[in-house]
């Protein structure tokens, strides 16, 4: 009974997705507070009816009712609890309930902490919202019904496709849907701002919060799929170009380009245009991120079955949705009223050179991921465009980003001194070097390697060096200086970390690129692999017995100059229910780097294929997403987020009664 | 009845939401979040300016910017203040919409979930377990493996429970349980040659026929445990002749016959094999090399009362035809019936599976139908299903 | 309703407002554009249409070993040479024991083994030697040659995407077609046999 009325309150949810849609938008319209007031509350409703979904769902798959299709494809009752539980996702039906759950709820959080926007405002936010929302309701209850029945029940499920029952799975899709999602509530500001006709500094600072939210979520997510795919997919690769590593990298970039737009706006009330379309952009590249490769347009190795009728559904959507929302942005923007000049030397012209390089990069992606769609159906010839053409074409567009992100924010608004601002940062300029000359010494070349690690620390250094500046350390006493700091806004704190992560990230995936040791051969247990200084003892292979699964296991003795260090133990295995095989790479960090160990096949004369990487400083490249994130939370956590809300400002009158 | 009255109460709970704002009047309209902004970063202007962070003439440029953004936004927000909702008009406007909302929120569920909805699909399983209190009688087999399975969840390590699924699941065409199954009886009870004999069955039936070389590690076990263990010779048999090695496997087999005790019931299978080998055609796949389960007699015969080739041929244009029929149209029980047989003579045990699952699908509207395939199932020969 | 705050503009320069509201139309035409590409692209992302980046290459010059202990009624059936191409028709099936649809393919191709005028040749792909002659004794086998690919570096040559998959190769050693995924009763005469008619008239 309990799957029954998960579907019924998706049915109901629908029912209110619709009233929120209409109702609230009538009361911004006609200025009726109570009409207005309803959207608050569907939103609430929303969300606990969505809630109660996916809770039924939660129940079936945890208690294993193969009577449910879902489950029965995507489930088995030998699993451990923890895959139950995340098989919910890990195919088309669980993952759209997902995504409408998180939808959902980031309506009743606009609901409950937008008290300081304006009423109207948030109603037709609120309304654009649902109608987000609702179509999706429709699209899951029409082709994608997570709860529909077999009738009789199986006795067993299909089990949960190998790769997929990890715990790489059971968080990263949550986050990079938060990610998505997220941005849903930046287009919905977007939307509304273009129907209300208004538009002013006050609503990049309402959206801020909100795209910050976003991209912190969509940052982990993208890190975290990022060392999944590191760590399952046994070669060691940690970003493919793939079609569905993209569709999360574009809205990145261009969320990204929007939480540097908005600030613009916010600050001098200039690119109040762009700053919506980019609003609208960004969320829509989530929606063709997400959809695409299920639509069937394009196919990936993350592609879940397609099915035709879905796919013209899903094309529906994103064309209400996108060509809506940019219609109504070709009729409406025009007539928003622009904002000032600026200076090129600028803070705000920092940030338009952000924008203009994130964006292109943002473009060149899209262009590459589309490209051989649009050849075969022009030209019928097929291609397919890989890591090179990315690599070349994205670097040129990075390197002067990082080499201009230190300069940004040493920039004054309106009129900034780029000399004042370069003699300032002379010093991280001077580390910079001194972390090539140290690159050097260590490895040698290649030289665009050693260049790359210059500017990493260079990065690194002036992100720094802005904290510095800003305190005045080693000019001022230390005690001074921390007061500085203490005092300091945590939206500064946020761009030196968001900023310093960029440079970390940079010297891993440039370190990790450049001089990694592969070592890849047929062994027989007894033999010993060195690697870049260490030794890799095959003691012998062995099989073992898990859960729903069968493995084997090769053990490896760790040493460095001869001293033991530790025991890797990669393997194989091979799950009954699909008769499919899994490699498990070993993973042994040294500091930051990292030997990765994983198994190929064993061979008939009795040697196994075994792949041994040396991956120096890899973690950075997570460790930097990391810190990245850190950034963003700590930008998010800026009390000026949330001037004009009733409620905190009562708080901070109790707490500062001086102010 | 406690379900219908459930989706009511969600219903009236859900109604209570949306109607709130009409029966309580809430919502106060409120605006001049973007004054407290402007004000905030007047303030922040003038802090910068007093850590000395900014020169003051910028903080005065700046000030003034957003001074004037403070004044434009006071403007227009004595401009544009929201109008107080009264007045006849209002009133009207909002009993449509609490009307319309009420409607959308009661109605339209109901009718969605009429034609969307399936709240059948949950009684049957009501109605089976009260049917099976009713008669008193046995349990059926699949309610017997679901208490098995949910008692093994709880005690993996139960091996007389693993004992007792391993054939049932080898009947069902559940080969990858099976093989599962027999591996946690070897695990936990030690091997015996008739348990290696299963799991290598069951690891040749999974592989359609094919003596992998884990299934023949397990015949080799069990005969290294039981010399005379017939089903693992027969199978090393069948290895012998699958590499190619036909004389081998005409020792083996001859062997067997040989020293087969005078009541034994599988000679006839051996000799089957042994003639097809010897005889015509060999490499080409015929329903008895393809057998996957024990040797059965009388499948055997079968075969042998025709010429085989033809025999097989013939057998398999009509299968084949069948199952596009059925595939065309599923609403025929005793169709699906014959195909299941058809797979099970051919020895196609994972296609007969497959179409026992395939006509459960084609059948699941009509229960009626659906009732007579699964009597029919348990009519047939165990062999074929 | 929407009319009424239109009238937002305070900057009167006609020319300007044109101009940036065909800027402002810029970003629907383009998305308009897309979603007509989409539209076509539906449903043409079926596995089977993946592209090769391969056909109209040469067959990839790689010679395999064969399976070990695979004798046919001439002796030793020879692992894959890869010279033996030029001058036939050559159906090239990358296959495995392990692999379900392999199984189910497997009497087709002793069917397609049958007609004279072609070569049809495995390439076993990640497999145990013993396992796979069991394969091959079990259906029969079709193969004039088969080339063992342990490591599945072949398969990463011919560009394949999993098993099983076919190729057939010209007489002038180029790739002429590539089938993802079984041969089945449905596409062995629609597909199969006139791609090979059509590679055999090729010359």
């Amino acid at each position: 009974m309990i799957p029954e009325l998960g579907h019924y309150a998706l049915i109901l949810a629908l029912a209110v997705a619709i009233v929120q849609s209409i109702v609230p938008l009538v009361g911004a319209r006609t200025g009726d507070a109570v009409l207005m007031d309803v959207g608050t509350k569907t939103a609430f409703a929303q969300f606990l009816l969505i809630a109660f979904s996916f809770g039924a769902l939660t129940y079936a798959y945890a208690n294993s009712d193969f009577s449910l299709a879902t489950v029965f494809e995507n489930s088995h009752s030998m699993m451990p609890a923890i895959y139950k539980f995340t098989s919910l996702w890990g195919n088309h039906e669980g993952s759209m309930l997902l995504w409408v759950l998180i939808l959902a709820a980031f309506g009743a959080l606009v609901a409950a902490f937008g008290a300081n926007v304006p009423t109207s405002l948030k109603a037709t936010v609120l309304a654009v919202q649902s109608w987000i929302a609702g179509l999706f309701y429709l699209f899951i209850l029409l082709t994608s019904n997570p709860f529909a029945r077999l009738d009789p029940a199986p006795l067993q499920g299909r089990d949960l496709n190998p790769i997929l029952q990890d715990m790489g799975l059971a968080i990263h899709p949550p986050l990079l849907y938060v990610g998505y999602v997220g941005f849903s509530i930046s287009f919905s500001f977007a939307v509304a701002a273009l129907i209300e006709g208004r538009i002013d500094a006050a609503w990049a600072r309402w959206v801020r919060p909100w795209v910050l939210l976003a991209w912190i979520f969509l940052t982990l997510g993208i890190a975290m799929g990022s060392y999944w795919a590191y760590y399952t997919l046994g070669w060691g690769g940690w970003w493919f170009w793939d079609p569905v590593e993209n569709a999360s990298f574009m809205p990145w970039l261009a969320g990204t380009a929007l939480l540097h737009s908005a600030l613009v706006m916010e600050k001098r009330e200039a690119l109040k245009v762009w700053t919506i379309l980019l609003a609208i952009l960004t969320f829509s590249l989530s929606l063709i991120g997400t959809f695409i490769v299920r639509s069937g347009v394009l196919t990936s190795v993350h592609a879940f079955a397609s099915d035709p009728a879905r796919g013209v559904f899903i094309l529906v959507i994103l064309f209400l949705l996108i060509g809506g929302a940019l219609a109504l942005f070709a009729w409406r923007a025009p007539a928003l009223k622009q904002g000032g000049l600026f200076a090129p030397i600028s803070r705000e012209g920092a940030l338009v050179l952000n924008n203009l390089l994130l964006s292109t990069a943002c473009a060149t992606v899209f262009v590459g991921t589309l490209y051989p769609i649009a050849l075969e159906a022009t030209t019928g010839a097929k291609i397919s465009v890989g890591a090179p053409f990315f690599n070349s074409t994205f670097a040129p567009l990075f390197v002067p980003l990082l080499i201009a992100m230190p300069f940004g924010p040493l920039l004054s608004w309106k009129r900034g001194d780029l000399r004042a601002a370069a003699q300032r940062l002379t010093a991280a300029f001077v580390i910079g070097v001194a972390g090539l000359i140290a690159a050097f010494a260590i490895e040698g070349k290649p030289v665009v390697a050693l260049c790359a690690v210059g500017l990493a620390f260079f990065v690194i250094a002036g992100s720094v060096f802005e904290l510095i500046e800003r305190t005045g350390l080693f000019r001022a006493s230390f005690s001074i200086a921390a007061r500085r700091a203490a005092g300091l806004p945590r939206s500064v704190w946020g761009t030196v970390f968001g900023h310093l992560g960029l440079g970390v990230t940079l010297l891993g995936i440039v370190c990790e690129s450049a001089w990694s040791v592969e070592q890849i051969g047929a062994y027989k247990p007894g033999a010993t692999i060195p690697l870049a200084g260490y030794e890799l003892k095959f003691t012998g292979l062995s099989k073992r017995d898990g859960p729903n699964y069968q493995e084997q296991v090769a053990t490896f003795d760790v040493s460095e100059n001869g001293r033991s260090i530790g025991v890797m133990e990669p393997s194989k295995r091979t799950f009954a229910a699909r008769s499919m095989g899994v490699s498990q790479a070993a993973l042994m960090s040294r500091g930051a780097s990292q030997l990765y160990l994983s198994l190929g096949d064993v061979n008939p004369d009795s040697t196994t294929t075994v792949r041994a990487y040396y991956k120096p400083v890899v973690l950075l490249i997570w460790i930097g997403g990391l810190i990245m994130a850190l950034g963003g939370s700590l930008s998010l956590s800026d009390r000026r987020l949330r001037v004009g809300s009733p409620k905190l400002a009562r708080n901070r009158a109790a707490t500062q009664p001086a102010s | 009845m406690i379900f219908w009255l459930t989706l009511a109460a969600m219903t009236a709970i859900t109604l209570g939401f949306v109607a709130w704002p009409f029966v309580f009047q809430t919502g106060a309209a409120r605006s001049g979040g973007d004054l407290a902004i402007y004000r905030d970063q007047l303030e922040e202007i003038e802090r910068d300016r007093a850590a000395g962070l900014i020169a003051p003439e910028e903080s005065e440029a700046a000030r003034i910017e957003v001074s004037r953004r403070l004044l434009k936004a006071a403007g227009s927000e004595q401009k544009s203040a929201v109008k107080p909702a009264a007045g006849a008009e209002s009133g009207a406007r909002r009993g449509v919409a609490l009307g319309a909302t009420i409607a959308v929120v009661a109605l339209l569920p109901a009718g969605l979930y009429y034609t969307l909805g399936a709240p059948g699909a949950m009684l049957p399983k009501a109605a089976m377990a009260g049917g099976a209190d009713k008669a008193g009688g046995a349990p059926t087999l699949e309610d017997m493996i679901s208490q098995i399975e949910t008692h093994l969840r709880r005690k993996p390590d139960d091996a007389r429970s693993w004992e007792v699924l391993a054939p049932v699941y080898m009947r069902l065409g559940r080969y990858d349980d099976a093989i599962a199954s027999w591996r946690n009886v070897i695990r936990l009870s030690g091997d015996t040659a008739e348990r290696e004999e299963n799991l290598g069955e069951s690891l040749v039936a999974t592989a359609d026929g094919v003596v992998t070389a884990d299934a023949k590690a397990a015949f080799d076990k069990a005969l290294s445990l039981d010399k005379d263990a017939v089903a693992a010779r027969y199978y090393r048999g069948l290895a012998a002749m699958q590499d190619g090695r036909r004389d081998d496997a005409a020792r083996i087999w001859r062997d067997m016959l040989t020293s087969a005790p005078p009541e034994a019931t599988w000679t006839n299978t051996v000799r089957q094999s042994l003639d097809q080998l010897e005889g015509r055609t060999p490499e080409r796949p015929s329903a008895a090399t393809g057998a996957t389960s024990q040797p059965d007699a009388r499948q055997m015969q079968d075969v042998a009362n025709a010429p085989p080739d033809q025999q097989t041929e013939m057998v398999r244009g009509m299968v084949a035809r069948l199952a596009g029929k059925l595939k065309q149209n599923g609403d025929d029980p005793e169709g699906w019936l014959r195909l299941v047989r058809s797979y099970g003579v051919l020895g196609e045990r994972d296609k007969a599976a497959a179409a026992i699952a395939d006509a459960r699908k084609a059948l699941v509207a009509d229960s009626e139908k659906l009732r007579r395939f699964d009597e029919g199932l348990k009519t047939l020969d165990p062999q074929a299903n | 309703m929407l009319v009424s705050v239109c009238a937002m503009s305070d900057t009167a320069d006609p020319q300007a407002t044109k101009r940036r509201s065909w800027l402002a139309i810029a970003p629907f035409a383009a998305f308009a554009a897309l979603a007509i590409l989409f539209l076509f692209r539906l449903g043409a992302g079926d596995p089977g249409k993946l592209p090769s980046a391969l056909i109209g290459r040469p067959a990839p010059l790689i010679s395999l070993p064969p399976i070990e202990g695979l004798t046919g009624p001439k002796g030793a059936v020879p692992g894959l040479d890869a010279a033996a191409f030029k001058g036939n028709v050559t159906i090239v099936n990358v296959f495995a024991s392990w692999c379900v649809p392999c199984h189910d393919e497997a009497p087709l191709f002793t069917q397609l083994a049958r007609d004279s005028r072609i070569r049809v040749v495995g390439i076993n792909y990640k497999d145990a030697a013993d396992n796979a002659r069991r394969f091959l004794g079990r259906y029969g086998n079709p193969y004039s040659a088969v080339g063992v690919d342990a490591s599945g570096r072949a398969a990463i040559e011919w560009g394949v995407y999993g098993v099983p998959e076919t190729f057939i190769v010209g007489r002038d050693g180029l790739i002429a077609f590539k089938l993802v995924g079984p041969l089945t009763e449905d596409n062995i005469d629609s597909i199969m046999r006139v791609e090979i008619d059509r590679a055999l008239k090729k010359g």
